[in-house]
């Protein structure tokens, strides 16, 4: 059976602008580059997780979506991954609680040794130092597989 | 379902899948996997649209009971569950 990994990260704060959260992504080495398309929640999905495919030449048209989805206080859900890797998962977030979630299904890195358990070390890694030095404050981060 | 001659896990897209059974494609869960729904449902969302994309249905096993809230989410995706309690 598969597990569903993830890691939750409480900020002190989010930027002023949300969609900067992404530039400092992109800054630190992560891209949006999940199987050569652009993987994101589009506007008015609310529930239903249906993900959107789009080219990824499409950058500027997925950010004013997203902030579109902000004014409208939606959660914003979109797949990021690290460098040429093609390791990456779901980047959510809700700038109303100020936290980030992270589900790491793509190309999930497993601890050495097990064939089951994740290697949050490599995540956590890259997350904590790509959000550190994007000037933000970390409050806590937990990560856990879940069966 | 590997009884009846499916085949384990796969990879596809990136994405990790418990088993299949020609074009019925499945998930297996046996802890509370809904605990942090919204983290379940952006999973099983990304997962469904590779299993359609691919000509496949998706169908999703559980060795816990499933709740309510889960359960219309499901039948609202069109995935069909189980619920195989030990």
């Amino acid at each position: 059976m598969s597990l569903l990994a993830s890691t939750d990260i409480e900020l002190k704060e989010i930027p002023s602008c949300p969609l900067d959260l992404l530039d400092i992504f992109a800054k630190a080495g992560w891209n949006l580059n999940d199987g050569e398309t652009i993987c994101y929640l589009p506007l008015g999905d609310k529930d239903d997780f249906s993900w959107k495919f789009v080219p990824l030449t499409s950058v500027a048209i997925v950010k004013r979506e997203l902030a579109k989805k902000i004014v409208t206080s939606e959660l914003i859900g979109i797949c990021i991954t690290w460098k040429d890797s093609q390791v990456g998962g779901q980047l959510l977030y809700n700038v109303q609680i100020k936290k980030l979630s992270f589900v790491w299904n793509i190309n999930r890195r497993r601890k050495s040794g097990s064939d089951r358990e994740t290697d949050f070390s490599w995540y956590e890694e890259k997350i904590i130092k790509t959000l550190n030095e994007g000037g933000l404050q970390l409050l806590s981060v937990n990560s856990k597989d879940i069966d | 379902m590997e009884k009846l001659g499916g085949e384990g896990a796969f990879k596809i897209g990136g994405r990790e899948f418990d088993g299949k059974l020609g074009q019925l494609w499945y998930e297996a869960k046996a802890g509370r996997f809904w605990e942090d729904l919204p983290k379940f449902k952006a999973d099983m969302g990304a997962r469904l649209d590779l299993a359609q994309k691919n000509g496949a249905s998706y169908h999703f096993f559980s060795n816990q009971p499933i709740p309510q809230e889960v359960k219309e989410w499901l039948t609202k995706k069109g995935i069909t569950f189980f619920e195989i309690l030990e």
